[in-house]
């Protein structure tokens, strides 16, 4: 068979049948997004809707509250959520930015790579890092409630028991076992979402580049 | 005319590549179905930056692939070798020595890589190797290294199937 023929029947073959009306073209235009990209940024925007929503009930909560101790503490996590809130609005433009299909494959696959290792690095060290940080926190900011209001009296008596070194190292294991299991578990749920797959695209990545 | 208009009448124009694609990167007609709705999705996003500096079946390749290539599912059901269920009726059983060397040709390409199918995708349809070169992302020269081991690759596999037969 000549090359042209072979080239022909098989082009013939992969178009296959099954031709779409201009309706049913007109109808996909808007339907369902399957990517894990597109999937990423809606996650991404749901989770920027809760960080303003948590920060402005965070607000409220310091306002209403008359305790040092809670003032301070949803202070602190209003102003965690409205930085995080920024930090995802940033992640959300980079993404759109990075996400155009128009450009040519190993660009793409560069751009999207990048894109979700970006996310996964950034996702991670906000788990790992926030949860000793409230760990800690939270002990100090009740260790130096200044105003112990008559329903805390009853915990008045704890104080003594904290300057038991096996308190201490209680609470000090306790925290570690927390921050591993944080630290285990993000690095096991990243892994399965986001990891294997660009694990995936760095091997055509890999493919395309090599001769 | 609205640019939608444009597009879907563009896109039923060039449809046939559309096609192509879903076949030779997905098994089975309920994947093709998925993708052939997110290359028409991704590409009515992308084709406001379209401003026909290449040709729009270049540029529908360039978006076609790209999605084919990155498109993820949740459960992977792509087997390794294209079935032979996509091929039109009665085709598959006919004892045609050409029509069996089609297949076996058909067979050899559903093995290769997915960035190995893109650049043959390109090549059946008489694209220069600087033309397939700028929608992968490469030099010509490397299309023209890698085609040669394509088609070494697809000439062994063609024969194994041949034997096999």
């Amino acid at each position: 068979m000549e090359l042209d023929e072979l080239k022909y029947q098989l082009n013939n073959k992969l178009s296959g049948e099954g031709n779409k009306t201009i309706e049913d073209l007109s109808g996909m235009l808007y339907r369902r997004r399957s990517t894990l990209v597109s999937r990423l940024t809606k996650n991404l925007y749901i989770e920027m809707g809760l960080a303003l929503l948590f920060g402005a009930i965070f607000i409220y909560l310091a306002n209403q509250s008359k305790l040092f101790t809670l003032q301070t503490g949803f202070s602190i996590i209003a102003v965690v959520c409205f930085v995080f809130a920024i930090a995802i609005g940033l992640l959300i433009r980079q993404v759109a930015r990075l996400s155009n299909k128009a450009h040519p494959l190993k660009t793409s696959l560069e751009s999207l790579i990048k894109i979700l290792r970006l996310f996964v690095k950034r996702y991670f060290q906000f788990i790992v890092l926030l949860v000793p940080v409230c760990f800690f926190l939270s002990y100090w900011i009740g260790y130096n409630e200044p105003v112990r209001p008559q329903y805390m009296q009853s915990f008045s008596n704890v104080n003594p028991l904290l300057s038991d070194a096996k308190v201490y190292l209680f609470f000090v294991a306790y925290g570690i076992v927390i921050i591993a299991g944080v630290f285990f578990f993000a690095r096991w749920y990243l892994k399965k979402l986001y990891v294997n797959y660009i694990n995936e695209l760095r091997s055509q990545l890999k493919d395309l580049k090599e001769n | 005319m609205q640019p939608q208009q444009q597009f879907i009448e563009l896109l039923n124009q060039h449809q046939g590549i559309v096609h192509k694609v879903c076949n030779l990167y997905m098994d089975t007609p309920a994947d093709r179905e998925d993708l052939f709705q997110e290359i028409t999705y991704q590409s009515f996003k992308a084709f406001k930056n379209f401003r026909g500096q290449a040709k729009f079946s270049t540029w529908l390749y360039r978006v076609a692939l790209n999605t084919a290539i990155t498109f993820y599912r949740k459960e992977k059901r792509q087997p390794e070798v294209i079935g032979f269920e996509i091929l039109p009726e009665g085709q598959s059983e006919e004892a045609d020595p050409i029509e069996d060397q089609l297949q076996a040709m058909y067979k050899a390409i559903g093995n290769l890589s997915n960035i190995d199918k893109a650049i043959v995708m390109l090549y059946l349809e008489d694209y220069s190797y600087h033309e397939i070169g700028e929608v992968v992302g490469i030099t010509a020269n490397n299309v023209a290294v890698k085609m040669n081991r394509i088609k070494s690759k697809l000439k062994d596999q063609t024969h194994k199937h041949l034997e096999n037969a």
